[in-house]
């Protein structure tokens, strides 16, 4: 029941993410920023000190997330392999 | 050579290692907005000392479908997070940094939940990826 509730979940996070890469994400300018973003002042206003986690979990949240997916995918394949044994 | 499995010395130094090692993952969890740590490092010190004691003694903390449920319940967390950003502003992950107390642990609301989150997916994801590569059997 567990299992299958967890390949469900992973199995909705994939095709969330497929569609709006490709519906979304097709459309969105890259714009290269030059000017430096105050890390400090987001810290101030988020009233946090550690800056890392001001860029990890503030502007680079995304990143973080995707991390995260990666380590799920990581669990979810090697249960996949291990069931298909 | 010596077998961790039947050493003394190994098995009482995790033992008594082990709660604080856990108290010292919950710490850094909880206070990765201010100071020096963060969710991830949490979750690998905590899966880190799961994966020794399991290798010193031979035998199971928790079940496979016991870290897979808390697996499940930090990514329901992190998803929550970026809906519940977006219901409030219109940006994923967005709108929800103002909320803001002037204590040291919850000075930040929002990023103790994305800590709390990222804890407990990588927690568990470091157990199961070890247990996996530990009890793997190629038979070619």
């Amino acid at each position: 029941m567990t299992g299958r509730l967890f390949r469900i979940a992973v199995a909705i996070l994939m095709v969330s993410a497929f569609v709006y890469m490709t519906i979304w994400l097709a459309g969105v300018e890259i714009v290269f920023h030059e000017e430096i973003v105050d890390y400090v002042a987001i810290a101030r206003t988020m009233n946090i000190r550690n800056l890392v986690s001001v860029i990890y979990l503030g502007p680079r949240i995304f990143d973080t997330m995707i991390e995260v997916l990666v380590v799920v995918l990581t669990v979810y394949g090697m249960t996949f392999l291990r069931g298909n044994e | 050579m010596i077998d961790p499995g039947n050493s003394q010395i190994v098995q009482t130094s995790v033992r008594k290692l082990f709660p604080f090692a856990v108290i010292f993952s919950i710490y850094v969890f909880s206070y990765g907005a201010n100071l020096p740590g963060g969710g991830f490092q949490a979750g690998v010190v905590f899966g880190t000392i799961v994966v020794v004691f399991e290798l010193s003694f031979g035998r199971r903390i928790g079940s496979h479908a016991a870290y897979q449920i808390i697996e499940f319940v930090g990514i329901v967390i992190l998803v929550g997070c970026m809906i519940w950003g977006y219901l409030d502003s219109g940006y994923f992950f967005g709108g929800l940094y103002r909320h803001t107390t002037e204590t040291l642990l919850f000075s930040s609301v929002y990023y103790w939940f994305l800590n709390l989150a990222i804890y407990l997916e990588v927690l568990a994801s470091m157990v199961l990826i070890f247990r996996g590569f530990i009890e793997w059997r190629d038979d070619r």
